[in-house]
């Protein structure tokens, strides 16, 4: 594979964390004629070069799953925009859902906003640390002082909910009924570095969220990494990814079997509108 | 109609009624004299959030100064009452910020890779190519395919475009009262300016790219 020194300029780019993420795109563009060259930097590593999509020019970059880390979405997103320029990026592929009843695996999610569920205050139940300090505020309340208890709850009113690239966000809005045999859900996405196997976390993790006009409509884990490039005033990530679970215990068998689909309606949705502007 | 109405039926501009902008602006009117600067720093590869300063004397002759973050409605109120900035390396900023303010609406309604085909076409075919700074900037950035010119979008796109040079060149000449060179001189450096935040230039530099 070629290496150089020159990366293309862009004014897109598409972030893929996984295997099948990177195969789906590789598909969508064949079914597109869109190229999808391998190339090699010294420095930023492998990218991929698709060359005129629409009005943008593209380049895809491959990292790891999860935004923190060597090859997380964080460390490439502020190096490949400041190399080639580029004023958006797309963080395309998988995600989980958050209602199984009103969506259905390969349904594709576009976020309207951003929400890092890790950043948060983790505070004393009560505000209180130990049952004796509830029992001295409560005594009518509780009974046995000699225990401990360890209850603590979460607060997200000083997390701050991240807005999304207005420029890219208007181009799927405006091409959401291109979608062919999939849902497009519009709304707030959860990112964090958490692999989540537990359907009551999920919930419970949508019910401390503070409510807001765009709800939320699923989660992922690369995005809150690609913020490095983004301040609120002038925001570069739209996230486009197809739902491939619930994040419930039945996550990795339901992954396996729906990951390449969703995936590639991602791809194919996300392109679709790109040609179409 | 009862005078209790009157203060929400004669202010028409923002200003007028945001509280940080009276603020300003009635230190303007009463103080002896100010001095207007902008600055937005870098922090390794991060443009920090721009800010005001308004150093000034005050009545009672206290050397005294203001500073906030850059709020575009606190600018409108300095650039009404024919604020100029000290310097015009920070007149340069001040409308670049303006400029990207202004210029948002056409890239999001076309789209980024649309917006910098019609942009960069409008100034390399255009006269402010000609323009000093932003023709050393120009040579930084890419070369864009050509946008597609027969549709409407371009030429309402492009109508954009030069009617924000426009207004911006007008407050320039009619609200800060600048000579038409060194208006040309502020729209010149704003642009390049727009072009450097916009393409990551000064990063660039900074990793040796």
């Amino acid at each position: 594979m070629p290496t150089t020194q020159q990366v293309p300029e862009a004014s897109l780019l598409i972030f893929l964390a996984v295997s099948a993420e990177e195969k789906a795109l590789r598909t969508a563009c064949k079914l597109r004629k869109i190229s999808f060259r391998k190339r090699s930097h010294d420095l930023l590593g492998e990218y991929f070069e698709l060359g005129p999509v629409g009005h943008e020019r593209v380049l895809a970059v491959r990292t790891t799953m999860g935004p923190i880390g060597y090859e997380g979405s964080a460390s490439k997103a502020k190096l490949f925009q400041v190399r080639t320029g580029a004023q958006a990026i797309l963080s395309l592929g998988i995600a989980f859902g958050v209602s199984p009843a009103n969506q259905s695996i390969g349904d594709v999610l576009v976020s309207t906003s951003i929400f890092p569920y890790d950043s948060r205050d983790v505070v004393p139940l009560h505000g209180l640390a130990t049952v004796h300090e509830l029992a001295e505020r409560f005594p009518s309340y509780l009974r046995g002082a000699d225990k401990m208890v360890s209850g603590y709850k979460i607060r997200y009113d000083k997390t701050p909910r991240h807005p999304v690239r207005e420029e890219l966000l208007g181009v799927f809005l405006r091409n959401r009924a291109k979608a062919s045999g999939f849902k497009v859900h519009f709304g707030t996405i959860l990112s964090g570095a958490s692999r989540i196997h537990s359907g009551c976390f999920r919930r419970e993790l949508i019910d401390q969220i503070p409510s807001h006009e765009h709800r939320v409509v699923g989660g992922e884990m690369e995005s809150v990494g690609i913020l490095v490039t983004s301040r609120d005033d002038s925001p570069t990530t739209v996230v486009c990814k197809g739902i491939s679970d619930f994040a419930d215990h039945n996550r990795d068998a339901v992954i396996k079997e729906s990951r390449a689909r969703a995936a590639l309606n991602a791809a194919v949705f996300a392109l679709d509108a790109l040609i179409a502007g | 109609m009862s005078s209790e109405f009157d203060k929400y039926l004669d202010k028409s501009q923002p200003w007028e009624t945001d509280p940080l902008a009276k603020h300003w602006l009635a230190i303007v009117d009463e103080a002896n004299s100010y001095q207007l600067s902008f600055e937005q720093k870098l922090d390794g590869l991060t443009w920090k959030a721009p800010r005001i300063f308004l150093t000034y004397v005050s009545k009672s002759g206290e050397p005294r100064q203001l500073k906030a973050k850059y709020d575009e409605v606190l600018n409108d109120g300095l650039i009404e009452f024919g604020c100029k900035c000290e310097t015009l390396s920070d007149e340069q900023l001040r409308f670049g910020l303006m400029l990207t303010d202004a210029w948002r609406r056409a890239s999001i309604k076309y789209g980024d890779g649309f917006f910098n085909a019609v942009l960069l076409r409008m100034l390399r075919t255009g006269p402010f190519g000609r323009l000093r700074l932003t023709r050393e900037t120009l040579t930084k950035v890419g070369k864009e395919n050509d946008p597609y010119r027969s549709g409407e979008s371009y030429g309402e796109c492009l109508a954009m475009l030069e009617g924000s040079l426009a207004r911006l060149g007008g407050l320039l000449i009619e609200k800060l009262k600048y000579r038409r060179d060194d208006a040309l001189q502020v729209l010149d450096g704003a642009i390049a300016l727009f072009l450097e935040r916009r393409y990551h230039l000064r990063e660039r530099e900074l990793l040796g790219w």
